[in-house]
């Protein structure tokens, strides 16, 4: 244990712990824009640096391990004239429209740090940013104006999500330039969607592909009706936006994004918990099926869109394991296509005219705004806003979110209420599973969702026999999962995959959150245990029982054929 | 090393940089100081922050010198960017730093001619 000395103070640092982490540990956040604990640990951004010993150069601390009797000024004048300065240099190559920023929320780490230190604009007069173009994505939008380098997204798309997007390109070492393949968008580049990068850039420069613009205008136009379809995992992290903390008052929030929803100008307000009940039904049949319809195993679940993207390009082999059924949020959309609108509004005279339906999803997932898009999904969904921009309308509007009246009790959960959550799925699935076959399920949700490791794996007993299930989330996971059925030495049954860490809860569209110690796991964790406080088991069996009255039964032609969609393999270009 | 030796050792070489020896010919300063940056960019790497988007500026200023429309701000600045100098990742902006910081102090009657 090394004693070091930090603006005057004694401590006793962590062996083997960098300067950062030993400054953090006391309380002081070091100002960072690259650094991100274990997957970027580079030291180039020059921010968190520290003054040792009086010496007059200064030192990365997030890369230099503590030592001995090192004396550190964490704010001296000298280090803070340095980061001042480092912060103008950037601000010459930043173009500054944070008005029309998605960061302008307040969640831009750039914009604060020169708050913070005082940086004056007489250098910056009129940035034009880095390189003036945008790349674009059905899910995701880069805009080069506002990069800093800061290699976040690099590290991130390369080790975390394992899809190696983005490269540094250093050739012109003056102008170095992240970016996917030149001249391709994320879709041709291999880019699967998941959000990963919009969560971990310290700037505008990487966000999710706007919806905002075209659901106002639908709100605006009296002769359409506007649907919000809400994925329960929402509630788990809206509130972060407006101040509580994570995985906090999870029930309150549920009723006031109902109040929110409505007076932003939703006509109706969905919940996509009781088509994800549905989903596990169809889900169960189709699974019962799988030697008739010639489905391989072991059995891949398919609501997660970006784990879509993941096997359609990486892993096109393996595509007929994949259950062939609609995300949740798509079968809500079309179970209510036909719907006839509110009795209420027909009776008051306002329906002249059949309305034109707009239905909106709002997820944390980034990835459903491309799945909307796919040609088997054209129509179903008109726009898909995260939970990042449903808190941005939120914003514009003058409620007072804290203040706002929650407009309805808490929905009793469904085991579709878990969709979002590691092993969720599979666990609704098998609760079908069970109730078709008449027995008992002993084993229970906390068996698969265990964060300490990315991949869980279960033996599940069904009666007479017993399903090697497994959950895989976060790419780094799917690539290892696909090692391990490639070796073929253990037996699976149905593997559940999720393109983020924690699952939907998790997702790329949600919040967020500053702090370069506590992202990935530890997000996911925190969300997932308030999450998990509101949800008590319950069968809440009406909306199924309602749908399969009024249409079909579970697992017939007809439900195929609303249900049902279509894979294929897909290309992409990485250089 | 002890650190009384350390400490000594650096005053000396405070010392001897402070020598006028090393001050530059008067009427070339601004010429010699492009072509001096003009090879030190070369071995730019690209990564941090201070070295990549510093020394380019800084060379600017320096050609504003030159050009003779350098105000007393652009001075100002130019010591702040060659101070930010002194947290670069690698020796290529330390060193270049360094120089710079003793080339300003042994001219600064130059560079302060110059500004208006």
């Amino acid at each position: 244990m090394p004693k070091i000395t930090i603006n005057g103070k004694t401590y006793q640092a962590k062996r083997g712990a960098s300067i950062l982490e030993a400054v953090y540990d006391q309380g002081i956040q070091l100002p960072t824009l690259c650094f991100m604990k274990g997957v970027n640990e580079i030291g180039y951004c020059r921010m968190c640096v520290v003054e040792v010993n009086n010496n007059k150069d200064l030192i990365a601390s997030c890369i230099t391990p503590v030592k001995k009797g090192m004396e550190i000024q964490t704010h001296s004048e000298r280090v803070r004239d340095s980061r001042t300065s480092t912060l103008s240099i950037l601000a010459t190559r930043h173009k500054f429209n944070c008005w029309a920023c998605a960061r302008g929320d307040g969640s831009c780490d750039f914009y604060e740090y020169l708050k913070d230190y005082h940086v004056s604009d007489d250098m910056f007069k009129e940035p034009k940013g880095r390189f003036a173009f945008v790349v674009d994505g059905a899910a995701i939008n880069m805009d080069e104006h506002k990069c800093v380098l800061c290699r976040r997204c690099v590290s991130t798309c390369s080790e975390v999500v394992t899809a190696k997007v983005f490269k540094y390109r250093d050739e012109n070492p003056e102008d170095p330039i992240v970016s996917p393949a030149p001249g391709l968008s994320f879709d041709e580049a291999g880019c699967i969607s998941c959000g990963a990068c919009t969560v971990v850039c310290p700037v505008g420069a990487l966000i999710e592909t706007d919806h905002i613009v075209q659901v106002e205008r639908a709100i605006r136009d009296a002769n359409t009706y506007v649907v919000a379809q809400l994925e329960p995992t929402v509630k788990a992290a809206l509130g972060e936006t407006f101040g509580y903390g994570i995985g906090e008052s999870v029930e309150l929030i549920e009723g006031k994004i109902h109040t929110a929803l409505m007076e932003i100008g939703f006509d109706e307000v969905q919940h996509v918990d009781d088509a994800a009940d549905v989903h596990a039904m169809e889900q169960a049949k189709v699974f019962l099926a799988t030697k008739e319809t010639g489905q391989q195993k072991p059995f891949f679940t398919s609501s997660n869109a970006g784990w879509i993207r993941y096997i359609e390009m990486y892993e096109p082999d393996y595509l007929d394991h994949l259950s062939p059924l609609k995300s949740p949020h798509l079968m809500n959309a079309i179970l209510h296509q036909e719907d006839p609108l509110p009795m209420q509004r027909v009776i008051e005279g306002e329906e002249a005219k059949p309305k034109k339906r707009y239905v909106v999803t709002i997820t944390p997932s980034t990835a459903a705004k491309y799945e909307i898009g796919r040609s088997e999904h054209n129509g179903f969904v008109n726009a898909v806003l995260t939970t990042r921009e449903l808190g941005r309308m939120i914003l514009k509007t003058d409620m007072r979110f804290k203040r706002l009246e929650a407009s309805k009790s808490p929905r009793v959960p469904t085991s579709g209420s878990l969709y979002g959550v590691v092993g969720g799925e599979t666990m609704a699935m098998l609760e079908q599973l069970a109730s078709i076959k008449g027995v008992p399920l002993t084993t229970k949700i906390d068996a698969f969702h265990k964060l300490e490791s990315d991949i869980t794996e279960v033996t599940v007993r069904l009666g007479k026999e017993s399903l090697q299930v497994a959950v895989v989330h976060g790419g780094k996971a799917i690539a290892e999962m696909f090692k391990r059925i490639k070796t073929g030495k253990k037996r699976y049954d149905i593997i559940e995959f999720h393109d983020t860490f924690g699952g939907l809860i998790n997702g790329g569209g949600q919040p967020i959150i500053n702090e370069e110690f506590l992202f990935g796991w530890n997000v996911a964790r925190m969300r997932t245990t308030g999450y998990m406080k509101q949800w008590a088991k319950s069968t809440n069996q009406s909306f199924i029982d309602q749908t399969y009255e009024r249409l079909l039964e579970p697992g017939s032609p007809m439900a195929r054929k609303l249900f049902a969609t279509s894979f294929s393999k897909k290309p992409y270009t990485r250089k | 090393m002890n650190k009384d030796v350390v400490l000594r050792i650096r005053g000396l070489y405070d010392e001897w940089i402070r020598d006028d020896a090393t001050s530059l010919e008067k009427e070339t300063i601004f010429q010699d100081l492009i072509s001096y940056t003009k090879d030190v960019q070369k071995d730019i790497c690209g990564k941090c922050i201070p070295c990549r988007d510093g020394i380019p500026i800084i060379r600017n200023f320096i050609e504003k010198f030159e050009g003779g429309v350098a105000t007393r701000q652009d001075l100002q600045k130019i010591e702040d960017y060659v101070a930010n100098l002194r947290s670069s990742l690698c020796s290529v902006g330390i060193d270049y730093g360094k120089s710079m910081e003793v080339v300003l102090r042994n001219n600064f009657n130059e560079f302060h001619k110059k500004a208006k």
